[in-house]
């Protein structure tokens, strides 16, 4: 296994160092004073690069490690969850997508942060959407991380502890991030998209035939235990995929191209529209590709190792059970995943914070002092998170969904019209509550038969579309008398 | 917007209501199994399928106002 892991380490060490010199040549060709160069690597990724960028940010880690944890707990019903969401966000990909690529690069903005201050004249507005970027995936960063390093130090053969483990990964983010900005990470996306989609239709076959094949799969869960059975339809045997908690994962996640910003920049870096439009079906097929092999996975493990802990099953079905090479280009695969969403999210925070700088000459490397701050946070809340930060992160697509009509009303609205805060303030509310609800007060879960996240974001939509009416009637008024 | 894109987006939205509806989400219910599959998994997989080629032929449809596309 060692040496696997020595020969796979090693390679992929060479292709990250190659890509980030790669990208930081390109960078040094372009004005270093030049926002656009560093925050969006020069705005012109392929549409190959655009698929596997934006899918391995999407899908890192859990892929492997959540994705059939997630099957083998709760059944089928999680293909709803995941495969027809992630599916489903594509075609917002397209249609929103579009809107948001065309009007950021007509209007030359490189974070959702500025576009924000500039469309309700106010930098509250980009505050609030900082908050909630903020609170929501600190946290989730945070718990990736803990996830990850907590798992390589039981399953890796180099025995370091969880926290050593964290600050070997988030140093190799630092150093590629820093040398070859966006462009870096966009590389070093594409060669852990390739990894994961390679691994996961391994591990699968083998599964499958471990279990003697899909049907011989789906069979035994129908005879082996009650348990088993009602993995075969929803809601699944913890009662979790129920209609309300299945439709409001699909709003956070089909939101999650707007909210995101780690997402969001990816929209707006891509050469041309001609190449977003060829991006976005090219990443409903690569979920599907995915999240088909991720399921047969979590469902051989439900035969096999329905009993076992969470870690156990990742150990057994991820490493132990594969073939030496194959455990060792999981785990080289697991790393590059965790690595993969982490920097991508950590980038985006520093370029959404740097808004605090934009007057600043120096903004590239003011900005990745920032990133270094927010890799120290997270590592801190890796190592001394809590039950409270678990449950932050648990919710961080719901949390960050919240932020999506206050976003999409600035999109939407006319060019001139000049929108005021009530949006914006309606969102602080929300997202003030749903941290109350999270933490300090979980015995409120419903307001009105709904829960408290889908009953938020359809408040914030009514008033999201009232503010839309009133602020373009107001600016059709102002017109008539000009 | 053209009509094909009404067209489009009226159709996302009713396989999405289909998605949650019993058609797909039935409690309790696997039959009828396809592929070897129980009904929320095969069905779950034709949407997403659906969806996937429902988003490629809208990027057929929608026209882009790229200047010039060097691509």
């Amino acid at each position: 296994m060692m040496t696997w892991l020595v020969i796979f380490g090693a390679i992929y060490l060479l292709f990250l160092s190659f890509t980030s010199y790669l990208a930081n040549r390109e960078n040094n060709m372009a004005d270093p004073q030049d926002p656009k160069a560093f925050a969006i690597g020069g705005g012109n990724i392929n549409m190959f690069l655009g698929v596997l960028t934006y899918s391995a940010t999407l899908f890192s880690t859990f892929t492997l490690m959540g994705m059939p944890n997630f099957f083998r707990t709760h059944g089928v019903g999680a293909w709803i969850f995941l495969g027809v969401t992630d599916v489903a966000m594509t075609f917002i990909v397209l249609f929103i997508g579009l809107k948001i690529h065309k009007t950021f690069k007509k209007e030359k903005f490189y974070s959702v942060g500025t576009f924000l201050r500039h469309k309700y004249n106010s930098k509250y507005a980009a505050y609030i959407f900082l908050l909630g970027i903020f609170v929501f995936l600190v946290p989730y960063m945070a718990i990736q991380i803990k996830g990850i390093s907590s798992f390589l130090e039981v399953a890796a053969p180099i025995k370091l502890s969880e926290v050593y483990w964290s600050i070997v990964m988030l140093s190799i983010i630092l150093t590629y991030s820093s040398v070859g900005g966006f462009k870096a990470i966009v590389y070093s996306d594409a060669i852990q998209g390739t990894i994961l989609l390679f691994v996961v239709w391994i591990i699968c076959y083998n599964c499958l035939d471990f279990a003697g094949g899909l049907s011989n799969m789906f069979q035994t869960l129908k005879t082996q235990s009650p348990q088993s059975v009602k993995l075969l339809s929803t809601p699944g045997p913890k009662n979790l995929l129920n209609f309300q908690f299945l439709f409001a994962s699909f709003i956070a996640i089909i939101a999650m191209p707007i909210t995101q910003p780690q997402l969001t920049t990816r929209l707006i870096a891509m050469k041309s529209e001609k190449t977003l439009k060829k991006m976005a079906p090219s990443v409903a097929f690569f979920a599907i590709a995915v999240i088909l092999p991720a399921t047969f996975i979590g469902m051989y493990g439900a035969i096999k190792f329905a009993d076992s802990t969470t870690q156990e099953f990742w150990f057994q079905v991820l490493i132990q059970e594969q073939p030496v090479a194959l455990g060792a280009l999981a785990l080289i695969g697991l790393i590059a995943a965790a690595m993969s969403t982490t920097d991508s999210q950590l980038f985006a925070l520093g370029n959404e914070a740097s808004i605090f700088l934009e007057k600043d000459r120096n903004v590239q490397s003011k900005t990745k002092l920032l990133i270094l701050l927010f890799t120290l946070t997270s590592l801190l809340f890796s190592i001394f998170s809590d039950n409270g930060l678990v449950q932050l992160a648990r919710v961080s697509f719901s949390g960050t969904a919240l932020l999506a009509p206050m976003i999409l009303l600035s999109i939407y609205s006319k060019e001139k019209t000049s929108l005021n805060l009530l949006t914006p303030l309606f969102t602080l509310a929300s997202l003030l509550f749903f941290i109350y609800t999270t933490f300090l007060n979980t015995q409120i879960k419903t307001i009105l038969s709904i829960r408290v996240d889908l009953f938020l974001f359809m408040a914030l939509s009514i008033v999201a579309i009232i503010n839309f009416f009133t602020a373009n009637k107001a600016y059709q008024g102002v017109k008539l008398n000009d | 917007m053209k009509k094909i894109q009404i067209l489009l987006v009226v159709l996302f939205l009713l396989i999405t209501a289909a998605t949650f509806s019993p058609l797909v989400i039935p409690q309790g219910v696997t039959e009828p199994w396809l592929f070897s599959m129980p009904r929320t998994l095969w069905s779950g997989i034709l949407i997403s399928i659906l969806l996937a080629i429902l988003t490629l032929v809208a990027a057929f449809t929608i026209k882009t106002e790229d200047k010039k596309d060097s691509e």
